[in-house]
């Protein structure tokens, strides 16, 4: 479905990216891991077009997406979330759905400005459309709540929400359960895996937690220092020496890797 | 009370105002209508799509020659000429499209700022001055339908009214649709909208097109009003003017910039009576009004509603 | 020929240039550009007119208490003003400081009347021949201090403790305050530099025009352009965007065309919105990297 060939980055001096080679097939939850600093959301960026590679390829359907231009790919049927929200905080939850399916609006500007009926069904039912996933997912209290003012882990969940209605057959989830609690960790995990089994949507996902990871991806593939290092299933990432080399090694817990400065933190730490 | 309920009342208060007037108070009040109009023209751009203009009198200016020539020279009548004033002012709105394109906040505002210069410094020039009259400007004639010549205070009033009323529904039509939530979007996260297939380019476009509309509609009935129209009225100081009624009304609020079109209307003519200190206490309120109402009027009510459950009950949310 | 009309255009530039140092150096310690400079100038230069003229000071004694005079000036204006309303949002402070203006215009007008003011040169005296090129001793004075007053602004902010916590409230305001760096106070410093420029510009400039209400209002916008031609976060860049911007202007009125000279200001900013069409942030502005 979607296939990466040779696709790198360079941010002036940086080599984000060099030489990355991966493939997605559909229908697989394919996890995408790495210490920070890796090159994951540079992917992600790249994938949905708001950087321009210095070299490689990427393909989706047959389709060349280096053509396209951002605001193109969604009409594709890949949709992303961001890692620090890409949610719109002045807008209420409801409102930022809607903009989840702005590809299915398409009434033409006057027929809004003037009121007509076509555009007021297409508002009404693209409106019912977004209550109903709210409902689905026992949340259409927050329906009218200024999305600022939500905690982390929901707002999390409501960018997934929107990005769902947009139809997605590829979805890219950057750090969905970045800032949850184990108990919502775990409704999230059921909840992917049911996008993935009941709705057939195809799924990449850049995530820190490992346990997260291990249980719910199908194929792992590991990035250090931009480039892949290792590709497979949990269990033979977790056993591939170069992985617990780049990744373990460092003296960081398996669980969520904490920044750079805690890590010097607990160097020093160590050295006293 | 239910909004509909809310909305006709002050319908019917607007409808039945001009009763308890003087006639003077009529005209400005009129004027006020035009200064609405421009305000939510400059605050859709602004407050919505993020986009900073200080030289939004340009499309005064163009919008009020274009109605009165249309009228004066080809003869047309008032009724075509204000529409097509509106959609000519749209269509220059394209050039400030242009620079909006690759240029962010503060450059841009100083491309306005160089479009607004322009456009002032081009309608005088003794090249075309049998057309658009030099600094004297020209006379505009009072607006005509099917032989009915508004004239007096009460028909201005009437007729602003409609026109400002009908192009605010036209307004919030287009803030509540999926067109101004993309306006938004695209102000507060731009990588997020695109991601979500909204094409910057065109609701870029829209807002320049939509706010240079109105602006161009509000320089019309201004023009039309007052029946005269000259280059020396759209200088930076109106642009400014503008700037700061959909500031001080509230930025990104429609019915902010009402107030703040209105409440700058009036200002100026409760101060006269101070003479010397009028400059002095204008500037003294803009600065109070931001220091007290940091969001604007509008802010400062949103605040007041939530912090008094009773003005909760009265006006139940959504109203 | 072509020579005089640079060293008109250099000496109107560097004018801008100051404008452009002082409404810089506001908006990057600030966010706030600083509509009311021209206001603010406006006033310095009518208490240079006061000194001046009115008392006969010589223009070395009277300088250093214009420049004092824009420095609490300004300090004045950020205490009293622009920190109240610290919790509006940036385009609000900028209507703060329009009102700011509109109240300095007014005070002005009763102190000094709406008659416009003349102001004598910095130095009288015939003016210098170098070969084919006049310069009367006032440009030569503006071309002095400007660079002299660059010089010593760039040494302030970077060898000296001030300077450099104002470059760090520039760059990370948290992050400055984390380290224990007074915020306020520096931005309330910058206030009063950035105000002291100016006023250095309007006493140079009001010997060139006639001093009135409204006169600097046009300096300011050229300053303004002039800064955001440099990039607007660039000192620099103000410098040589006030430059560019004077030159351009005086090579405009040696065209021989009326039409030319009657769009000085629009072919100013057309150039200018030429310029930021090739280079989007500024002649000397840094490229900001799309931040996801």
């Amino acid at each position: 479905m979607l296939t990466v060939r040779d696709l790198s980055m360079r941010f002036g001096g940086l080599q984000a990216l060099d030489r990355v080679s991966f493939t997605v097939s559909e229908g697989e939850i394919v996890g995408l891991i790495g210490p920070n600093g890796a090159g994951k959301t540079t992917v992600f960026n790249l994938i949905s077009r708001l950087y321009e590679p210095t070299g490689g390829q990427i393909v989706f359907c047959g389709e060349d997406l280096l053509r396209l231009r951002s605001y193109q790919i969604v009409e594709r049927g890949i949709v992303r979330t961001f890692q620090l929200l890409g949610l719109f905080p002045y807008m209420t939850v409801l409102e930022n759905l809607m903009v989840g399916e702005h590809r299915d609006f398409w009434a033409h500007p006057l027929a809004v400005a003037l009121g007509m009926p076509s555009a007021r069904r297409q508002e009404h039912d693209r409106r019912a459309q977004a209550l109903w996933l709210l409902r689905f997912l026992k949340r259409e209290a927050l329906a009218d709540a200024f999305v600022f003012a939500l905690p982390y882990g929901t707002q999390k969940l409501i960018e997934l929400m929107r990005a769902l209605l947009a139809r997605p057959r590829l979805l890219l989830l950057d750090e969905p359960v970045a800032g949850m609690n184990a108990a919502e960790k775990a409704a999230m995990r059921e909840f992917i895996k049911r996008i993935n089994r009941d709705w057939g949507i195809t799924i990449l996902l850049v995530e820190h937690d490992m346990n997260f990871v291990m249980g719910l991806c199908d194929r792992i593939i590991v990035l250090s220092y931009g480039r892949v290092i290792a590709e497979g299933r949990a269990e033979e990432i977790q056993q591939n020496p170069e992985v617990i080399a780049a990744y373990l090694g460092e003296g960081m817990s398996v669980a969520r890797p904490v920044k750079c400065a805690t890590a010097r933190l607990s160097r020093c730490a160590r050295s006293r | 009370m239910p909004r509909r309920a809310w909305l006709a009342l002050l319908a019917a208060v607007l409808v039945v105002l001009p009763f308890a007037l003087k006639g003077y108070t009529i005209y400005i009040l009129s004027i006020a209508g035009a200064n609405v109009l421009a305000a939510v023209g400059l605050n859709l751009l602004m407050g919505y799509a993020g986009q900073v203009s200080i030289g939004h009198a340009a499309f005064l200016a163009i919008g009020g020659y274009t109605s009165a020539l249309l009228m004066t020279k080809l003869g047309l009548e008032f009724w075509l000429a204000l529409p097509l004033a509106g959609v000519l002012t749209s269509l220059t709105g394209l050039i400030l499209f242009i620079p909006a394109l690759r240029l962010s906040a503060i450059y841009l505002a100083i491309a306005t700022l160089g479009f607004g210069a322009a456009v002032q410094q081009l309608i005088p020039l003794p090249y075309w001055s049998a057309v658009f009259g030099g600094h004297q400007g020209i006379k505009v004639p009072r607006p005509q339908i099917a032989g009915f010549v508004f004239d007096t205070d009460w028909e201005l009033y009437y007729l602003t009214l409609v026109v400002v009323l009908a192009l605010l529904i036209v307004s919030w039509n287009v803030a509540r649709s999926y067109i101004g939530r993309a306006f938004i979007a695209l102000r507060d996260k731009p990588a997020a909208a695109e991601a979500l297939g909204i094409n910057p380019t065109k609701y870029k476009a829209y807002a320049f097109v939509l706010s240079a509309f109105l602006t161009g509609i509000a320089g019309a009935l201004h023009a039309h009003l007052v029946g005269h129209i000259s280059p020396g009225e759209f200088g930076l100081g109106k642009s400014i003017e503008i700037f700061a009624m959909v500031i001080l009304g509230g930025i990104g609020s429609l019915p902010g910039s009402i107030f703040g079109a209105l409440l700058l209307t009036f200002l100026p003519h409760w101060l006269a009576q101070a003479k010397l200190l009028y400059t002095f206490l204008y500037g003294a309120a803009l600065v109070l009004v931001i220091i007290f109402m940091p969001y604007g009027v509008w802010g400062f009510f949103v605040r007041l509603y939530y912090r008094f459950p009773a003005v909760q009950k009265l006006f139940p949310k959504g109203a | 020929m072509l020579e005089q009309y640079i060293v008109l255009g250099l000496a109107q530039g560097s004018l801008y240039a100051l404008m452009a140092l002082g409404m810089v150096l506001i908006f990057k310690t600030t966010d706030v550009v600083n509509f009311g400079q021209a206001d603010m100038t406006m006033c310095s230069a009518y208490v240079g007119f006061t000194l001046l003229v009115e008392l006969g000071w010589p223009f070395w004694a009277a300088l250093p208490v214009v420049i004092a005079f824009g420095f609490l000036l300004g300090v004045a204006v950020e205490r009293l003003a622009l920190r109240p309303a610290k919790d509006a949002p940036v385009v609000s402070l900028l209507i703060v400081t329009l009102g700011v203006a509109l109240m300095l215009n007014a005070i002005a007008s009763w102190i000094w009347g709406f008659d416009p003011k003349s102001l004598p040169y910095a130095i009288s005296g015939p003016p210098l021949v170098l070969g084919n090129i006049i310069i009367t001793r006032h440009d030569l004075v503006i071309f002095v201090t400007t660079i002299a007053l660059s010089l010593g602004f760039f040494a302030l902010l970077k060898f000296t403790k001030i300077g450099t916590a104002m470059r760090a409230v520039a760059q990370n305001r948290l992050g400055a305050q984390l380290l224990g760096i007074p915020v306020y106070r520096i931005q309330m410093m910058s206030w009063g530099l950035g105000v002291a420029l100016g006023a250095v510009a309007g006493v140079l400039i009001a010997p060139l025009v006639f001093l009135d209400l409204v006169v600097m209002i046009f300096v300011m916008l050229k300053g303004f352009a002039a800064a955001v031609l440099g990039g607007f976060t660039s000192l620099p860049g103000a410098i040589v965007g006030g430059l560019l911007i004077g030159l351009f202007e005086s090579l405009l009125i040696a065209v021989p065309f009326e039409l030319v000279n009657q769009l000085k200001e629009t072919l100013v900013f057309l150039l200018i919105i030429v310029l930021l069409a090739v280079r989007p942030q500024g002649l000397l502005g840094k490229v900001a990297h799309r931040r996801i």
